[in-house]
């Protein structure tokens, strides 16, 4: 999964590293414009719908928050 | 009870006093009390307006939290995915029925309040100066309304729990330091500090008294002189040149940033005396290089409580991501990136512009850093490919400094649309500085005939540096530790110039009634 959502991110914004860091909100990596196309991006990819309460740091700041969400949001 | 009074003064003093005698248990009491006689003060007529509030946020709050552990039980006992899912459905139903007439109640309040202003300032213009209505704003309406949405939208989307003392949230929404001017504080934030008591402290006391006095500085040496010079010449602009107006539009930048992080300051200070460390509005945002970095900077509490309950959830609603997937399915990639930006965006600077007021000018104003924002992002390529056409080098200084002041004559633009009462004048000013701007104007004296005189200008240049310095020794980390790292001589010397420079320079006096804090009626 991990892979597989990072492949998706990568094409979606490739002007960010998303391996860089494991704080891409705290570090500033991250704004509420890249934040938005995240979002999209994996609604659109992976068929999820993200409510307002999973639009938490811990879930943005690494790759590997990103992939535990899209696939709770999955099951 | 204007925060630079002597009353104030003697109020804090009072209330410190007492706050440290009775002890933590007894000082979510005294606070409240404290806040009862700052709203007393202002009127007993602005009281029940904040009660409603009060009351419907923290009610609501309660019952969603009381329903959401009921939800938690069921769920422990429950096994099966797809009755799991049922029940948070059920449970997400039933919190936004207790949500929704809950805001409404909140938002219409604010709602009334400012339409109530606006028609009776409307009816004023047409009657005599002997037969004028009086307009009613509740204290700090516009500043505990936003408080009370984000405590209960915080609990609807699980992001908080709810408060269950009734006091201390009483004491959060009605706290007398954020009430007036902001900031925008969050009750996650404030509501354990006021649980948990403080004790006094030799450093909140002193650093918190530093900085109130900093702020007074900021208020009454430098924005209360600027404010001389940005008067005279707004109120009868056809007068003068276009680069008077300009001057005078540099200052009313200054101005207002003294004016507003001045009076920050002076609250931050006393709430840090007092143990409750509030938000910080401002973080030296004549430093941004553009116009995102600035609003992250400027009024932070407006701009981040505006991103996490207005642009994100219109950008992420299945709504929203709907119109993007058809977009980017129809016209590609680039065409989906700005409908997601020019969207959320959009409605997000004019309900900024609203909040800052009704009439035209703040619609122009929230319109006119919409487009920026949005221009800047959805063109993002666009200019990066003619930084890179023009062979511009920007690891530079120059070009760092470049873009500062670009972002700084932005904000000036900013300020010729709000500063005047109308947009017409707003435009007549911009036409004389496009159109009549004789730059001969600056150097042949009549500089010093605008309110202030030859050494009042001067003292305001050099006041200009002084905020300068201390925002340059900022970026090295927190002045105030850097003051207590110095001697005890130098340390005092450094606040009685401080104090004496406010006594001696400050803009009051015999028949000097001091200006309001810009912020102060919302």
């Amino acid at each position: 999964m991990k892979d597989k959502v990072l492949n998706v991110l990568q094409n979606a914004l490739p002007q960010i590293d998303f391996l860089s860091s494991d704080a891409l909100v705290d570090d500033g990596i991250l704004d509420s414009f890249s934040i938005t196309e995240i979002i999209a991006a994996l609604t659109v990819e992976f068929g999820i719908e993200i409510p307002y309460e999973e639009i938490v740091e811990e879930n943005f700041n690494s790759i590997t928050g990103l992939a535990d969400m899209v696939e709770r949001l999955q099951g | 009870m204007s925060y630079q009074s002597i009353h104030f003064l003697l109020f804090t003093a009072v209330l410190l006093l007492v706050y440290y005698i009775v002890g933590s248990k007894r000082q979510r009491w005294v606070l409240l009390l404290a806040n009862l006689y700052f709203f007393c003060i202002a009127g007993f007529e602005h009281i029940p307006v904040i009660l409603i509030s009060m009351f419907t946020s923290f009610f609501a709050g309660k019952r969603m939290g009381v329903l959401y552990e009921e939800t938690d039980q069921k769920l422990k006992l429950c096994e099966d995915n797809a009755s799991k899912k049922q029940i948070r459905a059920d449970a997400k139903a039933a919190a936004k029925r207790i949500l929704t007439p809950a805001m409404l109640m909140v938002i219409g309040l604010l709602v009334i309040s400012k339409i109530s202003g606006m028609v009776i300032s409307s009816l004023n213009e047409a009657r005599d100066a002997k037969q004028q209505l009086n307009s009613f704003v509740p204290l700090g309406i516009s500043y505990y309304t936003f408080m009370a949405i984000s405590y209960m939208l915080d609990i609807y989307w699980k992001k908080a729990k709810a408060e269950s003392s009734f006091l201390s949230y009483a004491v959060f929404l009605s706290y007398f330091p954020h009430i007036v001017q902001g900031p925008i504080d969050r009750y996650k934030a404030i509501g354990p500090q006021i649980n948990g008591g403080a004790k006094l402290s030799y450093k909140n006391l002193t650093f918190g008294a530093q900085l109130s006095l900093w702020g007074l500085f900021k208020k009454m040496v430098i924005a209360d002189r600027l404010g001389v010079l940005v008067s005279k010449v707004f109120s009868n602009y056809q007068s003068y040149s276009g680069s008077i107006l300009l001057l005078a539009s540099v200052f009313s930048a200054f101005e207002l940033y003294c004016n507003f992080s001045g009076c920050m300051d002076i609250v931050r200070g006393v709430s840090q005396m007092l143990g409750v460390e509030i938000a910080r509005n401002f973080d030296r945002p004549f430093f941004s290089k553009n116009a995102a970095e600035f609003w992250r900077r400027w009024h932070i509490t407006l701009g981040s409580w505006f991103k996490d309950y207005v642009y994100m959830p219109i950008s992420i609603s299945p709504k929203m991501l709907r119109i993007v997937q058809k977009v980017k399915s129809r016209y590609g990639d680039r065409a989906y990136k700005a409908v997601a930006v020019i969207i959320p965006s959009g409605i997000t600077w004019l309900l900024t512009g609203l909040w800052h007021g009704t009439g035209w000018n703040y619609v122009a104003w929230g319109v006119y850093w919409g487009l920026i924002i949005i221009c800047s992002n959805v063109f993002a390529p666009e200019i990066e490919k003619l930084t890179k056409a023009l062979r511009i080098n920007t690891e530079t200084q120059s070009w760092q400094l470049f873009r500062m002041i670009r972002t700084f004559m932005l904000f000036v633009i900013s300020r010729i649309l709000t500063t005047p009462a109308k947009i017409s004048d707003s435009l007549g000013i911009f036409k004389r500085i496009l159109c009549n701007f004789d730059i001969h104007s600056l150097f042949d004296r009549s500089v010093y005939t605008l309110g202030l005189d030859r050494s009042n200008f001067q003292l305001s240049l050099i006041l200009l540096l002084i905020l300068w310095a201390v925002s340059m020794l900022e970026n090295k980390g927190s002045v105030r530790e850097q003051i207590a790292g110095y001697n005890l001589v130098f340390r005092w010397i450094l606040l009685y110039g401080l104090f004496f420079s406010i006594v001696i320079f400050g803009m009051y006096g015999p028949g000097f009634v001091a200006s309001d804090f810009v912020y102060g009626n919302f």
